[in-house]
């Protein structure tokens, strides 16, 4: 291909709705700053990746403080700041049950699998949660299974999550929607190719810290722009009461539904859970918890105060609704917040896109050159350098289907959350929790979750088939994946003993 | 019969509420399929099951030596928080829009939602777990006996490899290759 057919096929503008444009200097200046930042600490971290365990869990060294920083920068996408106001401007109280669980989450991730988790790397050198569930159940073709479904996922999630940094990098540098991904990408990858997690974790410190400082600036002028909660509460209870209504316009089961995947299915997150094989001391765990969704709560001020002032503010008529609710955030900051601050709540947005991106990026390297060929009965024998060529090859391919696969894409992001629940919880989580699980167990609720999952979101997808309101593929899916574990496992009962490893069996009963 | 929060019953009780609840979960799912749309009920069994999930499984996590010990009492203030806040959203009528009464800013139900399902376990549960860490989860001297005994136990055929059987803490072989 010519370097001119190549420029054109990167430029080329895809489907997804712009956001507008916000090219303005200081904008522009805050974002390259940002930029050069994080291409110092990814240029830091490079020259200390060593050795694939430095690439893939950063050397088991890293502290309390970047542990739970990386957590929540990575637990919160560019959904955060931009989807998630949108989705409560549309839905009211209804889309704040996909944070409700926030509270709990990071203690229950932290009671059922932090400390196994971090023991098993010590023990076993386990780099990747496929490794973990092999171990777990002496089973290839469930680290296989695991590693292929994280590996599907992944490009999915990666490819929205791309879409969706081009979409900011384009607003602020108007530099259109193709360079914009081929730009994001290429940031990201060139930091996590080098300095792989280590890269990841440090920049998401940073990020993670500008995100909190930004959501909560823009929250405190949320509630200056509609006099206070109480002011932007009255308004909307005479303009459209159902809003804040307990489930906003969403139904009971539907807005329970939310609850219930976004707070079990974090057991499954990979892109989080992965982190605890990372932490230098393990009785540091102690204040992970406190600390992690202190951090996430603050910044989550930004999602519910941006979505309710932008309705507020249009039932007052002080801005006209929303043609694409996306547009909630870059509305609100480009008319009542300062300049400056607006320019850091952009970098912000591409902050918390590029970490996800980052973790998953390691993941899906991870998943690629180690645990699918593990499960196949080989190995690769030089890891860090596959784990980098796997991270241009899961990159370029999650750029190019951002870019060219229409509204697959919408359709690849909406899976990845549900995939990664069905497929880890119940094997993962409770399997490392429960010694009367099973070989059969596991792989049986894997697959039920992979096949659930892609069935009917696909049948979805494609009009052929929908869903009930309030059922969704991903909820659904989470609790069959959860009673076939259960079911296989109790019907395979006495194999339990023979799956576990006396290792294994000390960990789980540390 | 022994008490919830003794030796073993404490897992036990934990797979079979989140059993039951998993249960609970897919029936309101599938009261969603029957003529006329989701019934009151699959709400209140929705909200039940979603509720006694999330605790079993931090008690399923939390039990050690089969046990968790005083962890039941946040364990179950965050289950009269969550059934009981739900319960109250399900249960208390609409707000008025000509008369709105505020809780902190809010109407009563949002604030139900927001500030006590949401906000009032932080308060319990991460701090719980921070109090009782050492005693409950992992102290210094659990971590030893446990690098030990694992290390001891060895291995089996797949999912990582085996650490050498140098003394806890010592540099791994990644770290070595440096």
């Amino acid at each position: 291909m010519t370097s001119m057919a190549l420029l054109a096929l990167i430029a080329r503008t895809p489907q997804a709705e712009e956001l507008p444009h916000v090219v303005e200097p200081v904008i522009v200046w805050v974002a390259v700053a940002y930029f050069v930042i994080v291409t110092i600490i990814g240029a830091w971290a490079t020259r200390r990746t060593r050795t694939a365990g430095d690439f893939f869990v950063a050397g088991r060294g890293i502290g309390l403080a970047a542990l739970s920083l990386s957590v929540m920068s990575a637990t919160l996408s560019g959904f955060a700041f931009i989807g998630g106001p949108g989705l409560v401007y549309a839905l009211g109280i209804g889309a704040m049950f996909i944070v409700l669980p926030a509270a709990l989450t990071n203690a229950m991730g932290a009671w059922v699998l932090a400390k196994r988790l971090r023991l098993l790397a010590e023990v076993r050198r386990t780099i990747t949660l496929p490794d973990a569930i092999g171990a777990r159940y002496r089973s290839r073709l469930a680290q296989g299974l695991s590693g292929a479904s994280i590996l599907v996922a992944v490009v999915g999630y990666m490819a929205t999550n791309i879409l969706a940094l081009g979409l900011v990098i384009d607003a602020v540098f108007g530099i259109g929607l193709g360079w914009g991904i081929w730009l994001g990408m290429g940031v990201t990858m060139a930091y996590a190719v080098g300095g792989g997690i280590v890269a990841g974790i440090y920049t998401d410190v940073f990020q993670g810290a500008l995100m909190a400082f930004a959501s909560v600036l823009v929250f405190v002028f949320t509630l200056k722009a509609g006099g206070g909660l109480g002011g932007l509460s009255t308004t909307i209870l005479s303009g459209d009461p159902g809003f804040l209504g307990p489930w906003g316009h969403l139904t009971p089961i539907a807005a329970l539904s939310f609850f219930f995947v976004f707070g079990m299915g974090s057991l499954g997150q990979p892109h989080v859970v992965h982190k605890f094989f990372m932490l230098r001391d393990p009785l540091k765990l102690r204040w992970y918890p406190l600390i992690t969704t202190f951090a996430l709560i603050v910044t989550m001020l930004l999602y519910f105060g941006v979505g309710v002032a932008v309705k507020s503010l249009t039932l007052e008529g002080a801005m006209a609704p929303l043609v694409n609710p996306d547009d909630a955030t870059p509305l609100f900051l480009l008319g009542y917040t300062p300049l400056i601050l607006a320019a850091l709540v952009f970098s912000g947005v591409a902050a918390a896109i590029m970490s996800t991106v980052n973790s998953f990026m390691n993941i899906g390297a991870a998943a690629m050159m180690h645990d699918i060929p593990v499960s196949l009965g080989r190995t690769v024998e030089n890891e860090l350098l596959w784990g980098r060529i796997c991270t241009v090859v899961i990159s370029v391919a999650a750029a190019l289907l951002a870019q060219h696969s229409g509204m697959l894409v919408a359709f690849l992001g909406v899976f990845g959350w549900g995939l990664f629940a069905s497929t880890l919880v119940p094997a993962l989580a409770i399997g490392l929790n429960w010694e009367g699980a099973t070989r059969a167990g596991a792989v049986a609720s894997i697959g039920t979750g992979l096949a659930v999952t892609l069935v009917f979101e696909t049948l979805a997808f494609f009009d052929l088939y929908g869903f009930p309101v309030g059922v969704t593929v991903s909820g659904l899916s989470l609790v069959l994946s959860i009673l076939v574990f259960f079911g296989v496992s109790w019907l395979t009962r006495d194999t339990a003993g023979s799956t576990l490893d006396p290792d294994i069996r000390v960990i789980m009963r540390a | 019969m022994k008490a919830p929060g003794s030796d073993r019953d404490a897992k036990r009780w934990a797979l079979g509420a989140i059993v039951g609840a998993a249960l609970a979960i897919g029936l309101a799912y599938l009261a969603a399929f029957l003529p006329g749309g989701s019934p009151t009920w699959a709400a209140w069994l929705f909200m039940a099951g979603t509720s006694v999930m999330m605790v079993a499984t931090m008690a399923l996590g939390a039990a050690r030596n089969g046990s968790i010990g005083r962890l039941w009492i946040p364990f179950g203030l965050v289950l009269v928080i969550l059934i009981g806040g739900f319960g109250l959203v399900l249960a208390l009528p609409p707000a008025d829009p000509a008369d709105p009464t505020l809780w902190l800013g809010l109407p009563p139900r949002a604030a139900v939602v927001l500030y006590g399902i949401g906000f009032l376990p932080f308060f319990l549960v991460p701090v719980a777990y921070a109090w009782t860490f050492s005693e409950l989860t992992l102290g210094p001297g659990d971590l030893d006996r446990i690098r030990e005994e694992a290390l001891r136990a060895g291995r089996g055929p797949v999912g990582g490899e085996r650490a050498p059987a140098a003394p806890a803490g010592k540099a791994s072989d990644g770290e070595r290759e440096r």
